[in-house]
């Protein structure tokens, strides 16, 4: 496995709607950036994740791996779509507690992370 | 020339990869600290004799031959995030995962990672009495003069000055991002609650996350 774009296409997804949810660990960090602009656009890409999560592909790597990351601006945002990390074996890293229980449209929304420090 | 933070992650992912090489591909069981050092010293040397920009370390000449205070601190680094076990230097599986990861990094920068394969196999198994007594006795700078003959804290690789590099290490702006977060204690111990919370089920609506937007 590399990092960056997988090998998975899901059947056509148009008409699937999404639902989300978020970790703790992500409303923490969210609540630090104080720029009201920066959290609009975040909600504004977490409501185009859920929308078309499929629209572009980008896997992160490492101890990131199974997770999808998105970016804005300065900022990335991590996450997972369950029907994606089901199908493509991911579940030993994402590791969710109800994952048997989680219906496959949830999108889980994990870290926010500020892209400028790198 | 100060090591910027491209040069900082790629040195990150050479020395994880030299160390991974020499415990996998050569078999070593343990690693001092005082071998590690003259690996990558001699892995540099092998780049910047070619004009390669691979390593960025600074090395000095101290009691036991080239000494770098960064690849030192680097080593700590790497074994407070759990890619370097304390005892030997042995690779953890997740500095393995990496390396598995980035295998495309690798593949694109092969001549870097021949230069380390060929100091492993040569020197990684060696005695560390016989390999000081290699370095010491290899010629440095013009003249005659070997290692053994420079004075304390004579400077001997630094990085390289942009008009001296040929080839410099190919890595793309999202994949030294990736290796960025991989080798940040910050962004790790960050994953590891989000982690937590998704094994604890700590999950929060879209309605408390952005409440008055």
């Amino acid at each position: 496995m590399t990092c960056g774009k997988e090998g998975f296409v899901p059947m056509s997804k148009s008409s699937q709607i999404y639902n989300k949810r978020f970790t703790r660990t992500f409303e923490k960090q969210l609540r630090k950036i104080r720029d009201v602009v920066r959290v609009k656009r975040i909600k504004e890409e977490v409501d185009e994740i859920v929308e078309n999560p499929y629209r572009k592909i980008d896997f992160g790597a490492g101890r990131w791996r199974g997770k999808r990351k998105e970016r804005i601006g300065d900022d990335r945002i991590m996450f997972t779509v369950c029907e994606q990390c089901k199908k493509e074996g991911h579940k030993k890293f994402n590791q969710c507690l109800d994952c048997a229980n989680t219906p496959t449209n949830m999108v889980t929304f994990w870290e926010v992370i500020e892209g400028h420090k790198y | 020339m100060a090591r910027t933070p491209l040069d900082k992650v790629t040195d990150h992912f050479l020395i994880s990869y030299l160390i991974n090489d020499a415990f996998s591909r050569r078999r070593l069981r343990f690693l001092p600290e005082t071998k590690l050092q003259k690996l990558v010293f001699l892995s540099e040397k092998s780049m910047v004799d070619e004009r390669k920009k691979g390593f960025n370390f600074y090395f000095i000449k101290l009691t036991h031959g080239p000494y770098s205070a960064e690849l030192k601190s680097e080593l700590e680094r790497l074994i407070q995030i759990g890619y370097l076990d304390d005892f030997g230097l042995r690779p953890t599986a997740s500095l393995r995962l990496i390396i598995e990861d980035f295998q495309n990094v690798v593949d694109k920068n092969q001549t870097f990672f021949q230069k380390i394969q060929r100091v492993n196999d040569a020197y990684a198994l060696m005695p560390l009495r016989s390999l000081l007594k290699n370095i010491y006795s290899m010629p440095w700078g013009r003249g005659d003069k070997t290692i053994a003959d420079l004075p304390q804290r004579t400077p001997m690789l630094y990085p390289m000055k942009p008009n001296n590099i040929d080839l410099e290490f190919d890595i793309t702006e999202n994949e030294a991002e990736n290796l960025f977060m991989n080798f940040d204690p910050e962004a790790i111990e960050e994953l590891s609650q989000a982690t937590d919370d998704m094994r604890k089920g700590r999950v929060r609506t879209y309605e408390q996350v952005f409440p008055n937007l």
